[in-house]
């Protein structure tokens, strides 16, 4: 490290330090991600969250290898998983009881639950058994609590955490994605000790770093765990995973709950309805899994915060191009493909964190569709928020996204008959990162020219290519942009704001825009100081904002004799056609 | 995904160019440090996802970090250290030499001289919202008592001015070589 400034020194040896533990507690497992990341994937037992760094260490290998060594171990010891079971039962009434109490005695030593003492009239909406464990899951004043004693063999272990706000019920058919991780208090006590002939095993068998994960997967303590809100027609989740086991989740009065001592995520769930069992991958619907982070991206009210049970359509067979060229349609996106784009976007943003968390999960004032791509526009915390879902082809790169933060703050609305310019991008852009897979070696020269297209705009659009976007009259029902070799781009109008988005090398310069109104279309030119990608000039409130109409002549006119000035955004229409 | 080792590397290529971003657009090296240190406090804590395709890219993607710290700074008058607090971290203490060996190095009197320059041209009520707000740092109740205006409107007044600002200094960053 060496920085010419001590401060930037003496914080630079701090990250240093963080760096070292994360390089010793290895990087591949997702444990190692969380832990540098600061995520706290709630985890209950022996293992606490200032263990991570060590927790980190756990490859999937080493992680098998720890579950081998349970078995191995468990011979004349207490049974591995005996305090648990795949399938819930309904718990004694004083099972719960003391569940209960002791989770309020958890949660109320570290002041951050609102979970009621026991003995009062809050009831759960959730309870069950495993083996001779048992939850409880309460809904109360909009808040959602989780309660977990987990009464194993050799240790018992109290979670006690606040979920978060109650979000909205599910349609029927529909399963929530699991509320976030976060607010848990945690309380273990070890019942038994290590027998010499585990310490032993554990000694040979398991690197220092993860000494202390395995002790806990031994001493059969902790786990994972996926609560959310089922839909009314929801009759039974069931979560499976890549280790072949599954587990049955408790559905009651609208809600799911399911834990299991081992610390891996679900690869799928299945969900059976009225109308059948639907089984869904979890890690495509599920940005970064089960309870890996706490999920900021799912807000109340969010139409990402359920799996859609619906059967996915089958890919299509051709494999031509379908790119988004210069004339693409917009329309309403069907509500699983704004769901999908949703959580993307939101996954995005817990990412490079250059949104609110709460960009896109709520409502979103225009959702436009090109080819393949899902674009997503809001207005969250007084400035624009975009973000873009989509790819190019699909065929050679699935989906490509980004963000885009204006740095302006929500401009005065134009007129009702006209358009601002463009929000500028380029000071606000986030992070984008291709998805699906890319062309392998076998790949056809048609793929790889394609991919060396995508990387081209990758590289020439910082990621992405040109888009437009601002506010629109309440007057305006179409925006259509047309590029220098003639093709036109309708925008997509909607809730007072229009976008457009296309590929870079798939059109050349924007030369004019048109807007309809009630009363006809009037275009525009666009030149380097209103066309895509500028705000130089245009503050809120001022005129400059927007593309100044004339008055509607009856017919049409030419007159390109005024330019646009320099240093402000106006512009003089050259073509007015009344309609 | 990043190596974690690769993250030093890109702390030491980017810190001082981000310290000089704040405190450019700041004006205050205590308050530019504290929005450094919690920028790459969340960039580390997003290092795990980061890919490193390029090295404008990962560039790009902490200066929008740090945007958004700004944004967050300007809009509520306090930096955030959610991300130092949770990785532990302090943030160090500026000697006053470094502080004016700082300014120094943003072109801080460049700066004020052009923003003493676009305050002028600020119309009365941005300026003067301006002054009680970010001089005076009044609660923006009282900044709209004084103004004789609704909050609402106050907020709306400081905002659109720094706003202003912002973009009438940006040629000056600009010059300086400072904004990515």
């Amino acid at each position: 490290m060496n920085q010419r400034f001590a401060v930037l020194q003496e914080l630079g040896e701090q990250f240093e330090r963080a760096v070292a533990d994360a390089d010793a507690a290895g990087s591949c497992s997702s444990a190692a991600a969380a832990a540098a990341a600061g995520w706290s994937r709630f985890r209950f037992g022996l293992l606490t969250r200032r263990l991570w760094p060590l927790a980190g260490a756990a490859c999937a290998a080493l992680v098998a290898g720890i579950v081998a060594a349970v078995v191995l171990l468990s011979a004349g010891t207490p049974t591995a998983y005996a305090g648990w079971a795949a399938v819930p039962t309904t718990p004694t009434a004083s099972a719960l009881e003391t569940a209960v109490h002791k989770c309020y005695q958890v949660g109320a030593r570290d002041g951050q639950l609102g979970l009621l003492a026991p003995g009062g009239t809050a009831q759960p909406v959730l309870a069950e058994a495993r083996g001779r464990s048992a939850a409880a899951v309460y809904a109360i004043d909009g808040q959602v609590y989780m309660c977990l004693y987990e009464n194993g063999s050799t240790y018992r272990t109290v979670a006690s955490a606040s979920m978060g706000p109650l979000r909205v019920t599910p349609a029927p058919d529909h399963l929530s994605i699991p509320y976030g991780v976060y607010g848990g208090s945690e309380s273990g006590t070890r019942t038994h000790p290590l027998t010499p002939a585990q310490r032993q095993k554990l000694k040979s068998e398991a690197p220092t770093a993860i000494r202390q994960l395995a002790r806990n997967s031994l001493i059969d303590g902790g786990g994972y765990f996926a609560l959310g809100q089922a839909g009314s027609d929801v009759s039974a989740v069931k979560f499976s995973f890549a280790n072949g086991k599954t587990v049955t989740a408790s559905v009651q009065n609208g809600w799911y709950f399911a834990w299991w001592p081992w610390t891996s995520d679900p690869t799928s769930v299945t969900v059976t309805t009225s109308t059948g069992a639907i089984t869904s991958p979890m890690k495509d619907t599920w940005p970064g899994g089960l309870g890996s982070r706490p999920y900021p991206a799912c807000q109340p009210g969010s139409s990402g915060c359920v799996f859609d049970t619906k059967q996915p359509a089958a890919p299509a067979t051709n494999t031509t191009s379908a790119r988004t060229t210069t004339a693409p349609t917009t329309s309403t996106p069907a509500a699983t493909q704004v769901a999908t784009a949703t959580q993307e976007c939101d996954a995005l943003t817990l990412t490079y964190q250059v949104m609110p968390a709460d960009a896109f999960s709520g409502h979103v004032l225009l959702t436009a569709v090109h080819g393949i791509s899902t674009a997503l526009l809001n207005v969250a915390d007084g400035t624009v928020d975009v973000c873009v879902i989509g790819g190019v082809q699909k065929d050679v790169h699935k989906f490509f996204a980004f963000h885009i933060e204006t740095d302006g703050q929500v401009r005065l609305a134009p007129g009702p008959d006209q358009i601002s310019v463009p929000y500028a991008g380029h000071n606000g852009v986030g992070g984008g990162r291709p998805f699906g897979r890319r062309p392998g070696k076998n790949a056809t020269p048609a793929q790889r020219h394609a991919e060396e297209r995508v990387q081209l705009e990758r590289i020439q659009g910082g990621g992405y290519g040109p888009y437009t976007f601002g506010q629109a009259g309440r007057d305006v029902s179409a925006v259509t942009i047309t590029f220098a070799n003639g093709k036109k781009l309708a925008a997509k109008v909607e809730n007072g704001w229009y976008f457009a988005w296309w590929p870079l090398t798939n059109a050349s310069a924007p030369t004019t825009v048109t807007v309809t109104t009630s009363s006809g279309t009037t275009t525009s030119p666009i030149n380097s100081s209103n066309g895509v990608n500028v705000a130089a000039g245009c503050q809120p409130g001022t005129s400059g904002c927007v593309f100044v109409k004339t008055p509607h002549a009856p017919t049409a006119t030419t007159s390109p004799t005024t330019q646009a000035t320099t240093g402000t955004t106006n512009t003089t229409p050259t073509t007015t056609t009344s309609s | 995904m990043a190596s974690a080792s690769a993250f030093t590397g890109f702390y030491e290529r980017n810190a001082e160019v981000v310290l000089l971003f704040f405190t450019r657009r700041t004006l205050d090296v205590e308050v530019a440090l504290d929005l450094t240190a919690e920028t790459f406090a969340q960039a580390w804590r997003g290092w795990p996802r980061v890919r490193l395709d390029s090295v404008e890219e990962v560039q790009g993607w902490v200066f929008t970090i740090a945007r958004r710290q700004l944004g967050r700074y300007l809009r509520r008058g306090q930096v955030e250290r959610r991300a130092l607090n949770q990785l532990g971290f302090s943030v160090p203490e500026l000697a006053d030499d470094e502080i004016l060996e700082i300014e120094h190095a943003a072109g801080l009197d460049a700066v004020r001289s052009a923003l003493g320059v676009e305050l002028q041209k600020l119309g009365d009520d941005q300026r003067n919202a301006l002054q009680l707000r970010i001089v005076e740092e009044l609660p923006y109740p009282e900044v709209a008592r004084r103004l004789g205006t609704s909050e609402a409107t106050a907020r709306a007044r400081v905002s659109r001015g720094l706003r202003t600002l912002a973009v009438a200094l940006e040629p000056t960053f600009a010059r300086e070589g400072s904004t990515p």
